[in-house]
């Protein structure tokens, strides 16, 4: 097949050519390791306080259940939780401990409170404060998480002990009487954000943790009675660096990078090698051509991002929350717009060194326009139209019509937050709608160009 | 498509040709309205120096270069028109001036990637592919990378990357530029019988041994003109019968050279010397005449009775580069 010959003709040749071997498989690593050094060591700022809504739909622990335990008392101080846990619900215990949570280092506690948090009875509302920004994240506690939390707690006793608590009757001097603690009990705290906003981003990284040491806590049984004594202390926010949250974005520029090196390898073929003349001159259509050049450009692709993401895995200390493979799903989308780009740029330039250097200038203010390093300008042309991963309406703003600020934004969301590609459909689409209308135009331009226009002897 | 016998017996056919390059101060007219005719097996030669619009022409007549004015029709097809496409690039073979290949694919890749860009089933392919690569002297350079080969073997790899779809009109723009004798020489050969296989041959060069020995006819193009165009025995005979003297004189003073020359001119002996031209060329006085041989002395008497030193003489056939210089007053190379 002509298109495959095409495709294997260019991967040939890169292959081949050793200094072009050493840039593919160098630049990733290169890449990654330069990212590392400027912002791995770079923590996130401590001096800030983000303000967090909370919507608490907990119903609490039953009542027939909390009856039970009060009237228990060798039970109730053999559990991690006391009577105000009893009286309001686990959600109720987590709000105070995130309303008094403080930053600590291994030095020194000091006084600056992380969260400041707002309760809203209403998610409309909470989400109409996360879309004008009033608030930077709202915490959803569902109606059962209380039971979930016990169910958290039981089974985890069943664990260590195989037996659940509310079969407990060996005891000479005490039995279980009361009603089944739940087993196998599933509810999800939604955090809801705009995930392309930064203090969003850090909020939900500072969340997730706690809410991590919070759960791994409810289920130890060695805080007999009291409060949790839930303490920060272990965790400094230097675990997590801006390389963490930049990451994403970093994949993004790779890809937009790829944009020079495919212009400069179809440059060449006009410019140097000439040999797009004889192309031309054959029976090789067009778009057989641009579906061949295509085809080499996500394979080349597909193997710097995969050398990128194991790196940064394996040694630079990245650690995906959510699923990598969705990840290359739409880092692969991504590569139609550069794709597009690299036909662009080579339609208009004449030597492979200018279509390489130029790719370098205009993809480097592409990705910052994106995104991919730090939070662009906000310049709003739509207000509150278009759905973020977490289901709100964020502002569409002038940087929303390039496709690579919503691969940012799908990445983060993917490989910070866990949510799935289907959660963000919305950014998938304006990856790829607007990549394939340029593509087509860019096929159409460098067909005038290169295949009907005049070629220079 | 059609067969080769169904093919009109003209070639190629141009009218008024132009093209001009640039805009404003920086505008070159690169050719002028050319208009020729090529008739089906011949070799037709394009001579003429270095920016003369030779390849500009050729590209021109094959689509690599969009004519301003005038008309092309390949054995009889407008390549302008769409459904003519198709035939038109099987029928055309290209062989580019300068060095068009993959460098990092092996001769033979190189060659497969051309047949399977025209559609080769795979066993004609192979059998054109070995043809070729034989008679290029190829065969033990069949598995190398190009970009390790020679100057001259490239070169000859780029002749036979354009002949991989057994083409029936065959430009060849420049084919022997920097290339070895030997190479030369096959690459030549391999010209020389495209004919005989019942090719078309249009050759630009501007090397005037190339034309002469190659070209059944010959166009002379200059400034983007055609000059001349004719057969090359025809066109040297155009500028008078005769050998070709050639004097190195001490003195190459366009002053002194001029004077010997114009005391050449109309020489007559009685031993049947007629000198038909003197002229300076490149630092030397030049002449024609009948019976150069047995006035050699009387004619080295005469310009030495008047203090004239000669210090080297050549005597030679007419070329077409004396053409050239006839037409324009200036030697090929410059």
């Amino acid at each position: 097949m002509l298109i495959l010959d095409i495709a294997i003709r260019f991967l040939k040749e890169l292959f081949r050519l050793k200094i072009s071997l050493v840039v593919l498989l160098a630049m990733p690593a290169f890449m990654g390791f330069m990212f590392a050094f400027a912002f791995g060591s770079a923590g996130l700022d401590e001096a800030e306080t983000y303000t967090i809504g909370i919507i608490n739909n907990d119903e609490g622990i039953g009542d027939g259940l909390a009856a039970y335990l009060r009237s228990d008392p060798i039970l109730l101080n053999n559990l991690p939780f006391n009577e105000t846990t009893l009286d309001k619900g686990f959600a109720a215990d987590f709000i105070d401990i995130l309303n008094t949570t403080i930053y600590q280092t291994d030095e020194e506690k000091s006084e600056k409170r992380i969260f400041s948090v707002l309760e809203y009875d209403d998610q409309e509302i909470g989400q109409q404060a996360v879309e004008e920004r009033q608030i930077d994240a709202l915490v959803v506690f569902p109606e059962n998480y209380s039971n979930t939390t016990l169910s958290a707690f039981n089974n985890a006793f069943f664990f260590q002990n195989s037996i659940y608590i509310h079969n407990l009757s060996y005891l000479p001097y005490w039995s279980y009487n009361g009603p089944p603690f739940p087993i196998n009990e599933n509810s999800e705290i939604l955090i809801i954000g705009d995930e392309g906003y930064s203090r969003y981003q850090i909020a939900k990284i500072i969340l997730d943790k706690i809410f991590s040491i919070f759960n791994e806590q409810i289920k130890a049984l060695n805080y007999a009675g009291g409060n949790l004594g839930f303490s920060l202390a272990p965790i400094t926010l230097e675990e997590y660096s801006i390389f963490d949250i930049i990451f994403p974005g970093i994949l993004v520029f790779a890809v937009l990078m790829q944009a020079g090196m495919m212009a400069a390898f179809l440059v060449a073929e006009f410019a140097e090698t000439k040999t797009i003349a004889r192309v031309r001159l054959s029976l090789i259509k067009p778009y057989e051509y641009i579906a061949g050049v295509t085809i080499y450009a996500f394979v080349i692709s597909f193997i710097q991002l995969s050398i990128l993401m194991v790196l940064a895995i394996v040694a630079l200390g990245f650690n995906p929350a959510g699923n990598v493979i969705e990840a290359m799903i739409v880092l692969m989308l991504t590569i139609v717009f550069t794709t597009a780009l690299g036909f662009l740029l080579a339609g208009v330039f004449k030597s492979s060194d200018t279509a390489g250097q130029s790719a370098g200038f205009l993809m480097t203010p592409l990705a910052f326009m994106s995104g991919a390093f730090m939070e662009a300008p906000t310049i709003t042309i739509l207000p509150k139209v278009f759905p973020t991963a977490s289901g709100l309406n964020r502002d569409f703003v002038l940087w929303d019509i390039l496709p690579s600020t919503h691969a940012v934004n799908a990445l983060r969301s993917i490989l910070l937050y866990e949510f799935s590609i289907l959660d963000v459909w919305a950014d998938v689409l304006f990856v790829i709608i607007p990549s394939l209308v340029l593509l087509f135009f860019s096929m159409i331009f460098y067909t005038k160009r290169r295949f009907r226009g005049d070629i220079p002897n | 498509m059609q067969t080769l016998s169904e093919l009109t017996d003209i070639a190629i056919e141009v009218t008024n040709l132009t093209k001009t390059f640039g805009k404003g101060e920086q505008k070159v007219e690169a050719v002028k309205g050319i208009s020729l005719t090529v008739k089906k097996g011949e070799i037709f030669g394009f001579l003429g120096p270095n920016g003369a619009g030779k390849t500009t022409s050729l590209r021109m007549i094959v689509g690599l270069l969009l004519p301003d004015e005038g008309k092309v029709t390949i054995f009889g097809m407008d390549p302008k028109d769409g459904k003519n496409s198709k035939t038109l690039k099987k029928l055309l073979g290209i062989i580019p001036q300068e060095i068009s290949l993959y460098e990092e694919l092996t001769v033979e890749e190189n060659l497969w990637f051309m047949a399977n860009a025209y559609r080769i089933q795979k066993e004609s392919a192979a059998n054109r592919i070995n043809n070729l690569i034989t008679k290029m002297g190829l065969d033990s350079k069949r598995k190398s990378l190009v970009k390790n080969l020679s100057g001259g073997l490239k070169r000859r790899v780029n002749v036979i990357m354009g002949l991989v779809h057994d083409p029936v009109l065959v430009l060849c723009d420049e084919p022997t530029p920097g290339l070895d004798p030997q190479s030369r020489v096959v690459v030549w050969e391999f010209i020389q019988n495209l004919p005989k296989e019942g090719k078309t041959v249009i050759l630009t060069t501007h090397f005037m041994e190339e034309a002469d020995r190659l070209s059944d006819r010959v166009a002379i193009i200059d400034h983007g003109e055609i000059l001349v165009l004719n057969t090359p025995k025809k066109l040297k005979a155009s500028i008078g019968e005769g050998d070709l003297l050639e004097f190195d004189l001490a003195d190459d003073s366009e002053e002194h050279l001029q004077k010997m020359a114009d005391l050449l001119k109309g020489f007559t002996t009685s031993k049947g010397l007629t000198v038909e031209d003197a002229y300076i060329s490149e630092g030397r006085m030049v002449m024609r005449a009948l019976n150069v041989i047995p006035n050699l002395a009387q004619i080295l008497n005469r310009i030495e009775e008047h203090g004239a030193v000669v210090d080297n003489m050549a005597i030679r056939n007419t070329t077409l580069e004396d053409v050239f210089i006839n037409l324009t007053g200036r030697a090929l190379r410059n």
